[in-house]
């Protein structure tokens, strides 16, 4: 509330004069109070629209241009798009330059399911488990998004299937497949084995 | 409960295949084929998140592939990594137990290790089973001396007890990374005391209960001792006591910790003695049909106490079985949850043949092991409601000693299991670190 210069009351003013000019100055206050309390509650029920309206739709832009919608509280599973929501940059499509469309789509998907009620664990489990039943690029392009976006659930998710990929191969499969140098001379490796030898009998 | 799967599924064993490269996709064994050109551009960070999925042996097999996996296990921010996003693990590991009668006599540990004679080559060995895969490993444990027997298990660590009569020396250790960290000893004798593990990320709970040598050659059971610390700085270095009830015999030597308290069986009559660790404070509850119980089980399942059991009433027409009762929610009175499926039940006791049973649970599964019985033994997974035949441990005596009936001779042995939950990463042992070394400010 500003605060208003107070009319100096002159002492010539007769007593009625002067209750008017107190009253004329009340009124004004109280208008002031008013208006600056209309204001708030404007702002108030402005700022309450946001999260009571739980069908704001965010839309996201993918590598080649192609946009997908997601609604907010399904987009809030992603730690990125959620500080991209607060700066208030949600008006306008969030570019993801890094993650194809077909890609896109499929997160989408997922975080709309993880979003929904009154899902029972063991339907979402299963749920997850035909989601990344899918071509191993697939899932590689899975993880690299997952963890650009930052989405907790899902980077688990593909992570522990890539896991379970490679939990079955020898140490030379593992190294051919990730392309990596042992650099381990045949007796060093010789002896982590022996190190390690019960997880090979 | 639905029909008993009589199928036996393949030992499912991690054999390691030298050299040869797996063409085919079909291959178990290998995985399905991932194409290098894709996966060697995964970033380190999130092939490291991948390598901290890996169950156990996985892991250490994968050790062998570079340095920097090599030595990932040291690596504080893996470790830390694994802490967060390795999932639960519901596994067991065995021991050969030898009968407590023939410790008197400082028996071999083990009549299939003849180097067991020896002090200087004497090494535990544990039997890990993986009841995701029905797959065995055998774990050693060359840091652990001898004159110790594994008790009680919890949150990734073992603990250990010295066998000898007097105070009571303890010892935690992870099997899989190998780590040694001992308590301080109990302050009161015993001969053979039951022994309870409660580990949380932030604390330790260990209570040592029963047979006090109240003379070099008496033993009743009176009291308990519980050893706490935790990572608000409280700690209780056995100093807090507490009476038994009375006339309780704790003979499994076995507690289960289900929400803050631990769990025993008590016999004759049998009961289940109660010990709730944050009042410190022992009680006794009545176990269900405790007259017609023959080798009951305590088992802990998603935070609740079950009691496994045969159920024998000779006099009523009642059939034989085997039945798992849950405690409720009011601490004292117990719900039948299921039972063994008649047909089974028909086999598994014309097996067990009055030798007895004993049965280890943790998470969804229960291993139930017949006493001379090494060729098979049963695993019960509860969420899934399916019982099975698993094969027998490779790496003990197989062969079903059928003549051997009624008590285990001399040199036999029992296969004793605790629940474990693989970890590599156990931090909490660090604060025991801190007692034993409380000047140094700089660890």
């Amino acid at each position: 509330m500003r605060y208003l210069a107070l009319p100096l009351l002159s002492q010539n003013l007769t007593e009625s004069t002067a209750r008017a000019q107190t009253l004329s100055l009340y009124l004004q206050l109280s208008l002031q109070v008013s208006l600056s309390q209309r204001n708030e509650s404007t702002m108030s029920s402005s700022s309450s629209s946001l999260p009571s309206c739980p069908k704001k739709v965010v839309t996201l832009k993918s590598s080649e241009g192609e946009t997908f919608e997601i609604e907010e509280i399904a987009a809030l599973q992603s730690k990125t798009l959620e500080n991209m929501i607060d700066e208030n940059c949600a008006d306008t499509p969030i570019p993801l330059p890094n993650i194809k469309g077909k890609i896109l789509a499929k997160v989408v998907e997922y975080c709309n399911k993880h979003a929904e009620v009154g899902v029972d664990a063991e339907s979402l489990r299963a749920w997850d488990a035909e989601f990344v039943n899918v071509e191993n690029t697939t899932v590689f392009d899975y993880i690299l998004a997952a963890n650009f976006l930052e989405i907790p659930t899902l980077l688990d998710l593909t992570c522990q299937s890539v896991a379970d990929m490679i939990k079955g191969k020898t140490p030379a499969e593992i190294e051919k497949t990730f392309n990596i140098k042992s650099a381990f001379t045949p007796e060093e490796e010789e002896q982590v084995r022996r190190e390690n030898q019960w997880a090979f009998e | 409960m639905e029909a008993f799967n009589a199928s036996m599924p393949l030992p499912f064993s991690y054999l390691f295949t030298s050299g040869g490269t797996a063409a085919s996709t079909s291959s178990l064994c290998g995985g399905p084929w991932m194409d290098p050109r894709i996966w060697s551009r995964l970033p380190q960070s999130l092939l490291d998140r991948v390598i901290a999925f890996l169950p156990p042996p996985a892991f250490f097999r994968a050790r062998s592939v570079c340095k920097r996996w090599y030595g990932l296990l040291f690596s504080n921010t893996f470790l830390e990594l694994c802490f967060q996003v390795s999932p639960d693990r519901h596994c067991f590991i065995f021991f050969k137990n030898k009968i407590h009668s023939s410790c008197i006599y400082q028996n071999n540990n083990s009549t299939n290790n003849p180097r067991s004679s020896s002090s200087a080559s004497y090494n535990m060995e544990g039997y890990l089973f993986n009841p995701y895969e029905i797959a065995w490993h055998r774990l050693s444990f060359p840091l652990i001396p001898s004159g110790f027997s594994p008790c009680a298990s919890s949150g990734g660590l073992l603990c250990w007890v010295s066998d000898e009569a007097g105070m009571k020396s303890l010892i935690l250790c992870n099997p899989l990374v190998g780590s040694f960290t001992p308590l301080p000893p109990t302050l009161r004798p015993r001969l053979f005391p039951s022994v309870g593990l409660t580990i949380t990320p932030s604390s330790i709970d260990v209570t040592v209960a029963g047979d006090d040598l109240i003379s070099p050659y008496a033993v009743k059971n009176l009291s308990s001792e519980s050893f706490h610390i935790d990572a608000g700085g409280f700690f209780s270095l056995w100093g807090t006591t507490s009476s038994l009830p009375r006339l309780c015999s704790l003979e499994s030597g076995k507690m289960v910790s289900v929400e803050g308290k631990f769990y025993c069986m008590n016999c004759n009559p049998f009961s289940v003695l109660v010990y709730d660790i944050g009042s410190n404070n022992w009680c006794k509850i009545q176990a269900p049909m405790r007259r017609f119980l023959r080798y009951p089980s305590l088992v802990e399942s998603k935070g609740r106490l079950l009691l496994v059991a045969a159920v024998e009433k000779s006099k009523l027409n009642v059939p034989k079985s085997l039945r798992i009762w849950a405690l409720q929610d009011c601490g004292t009175n117990w719900e039948e949850m299921g039972r063994m499926p008649l047909e089974l039940y028909i086999q598994f006791a014309d097996i067990e043949g009055g030798r007895g049973f004993d049965c280890v649970g943790n998470g969804e599964f229960v291993v139930i092991v017949i006493r001379g019985c090494w060729d098979k033994a049963l695993l019960f997974d509860m969420w899934g409601k399916r019982w099975q035949w698993i094969p027998p441990c490779p790496f003990v005596g197989g062969g079903c000693r059928s003549s051997d009936c009624g008590a285990g001779g001399s040199g036999e042995f029992e296969l004793h299991g605790f629940a474990y939950e693989p970890r590599l990463a156990t931090p909490v042992t660090g604060m025991l670190d801190q007692l034993a070394h409380p000047l140094q400010s700089f660890s």
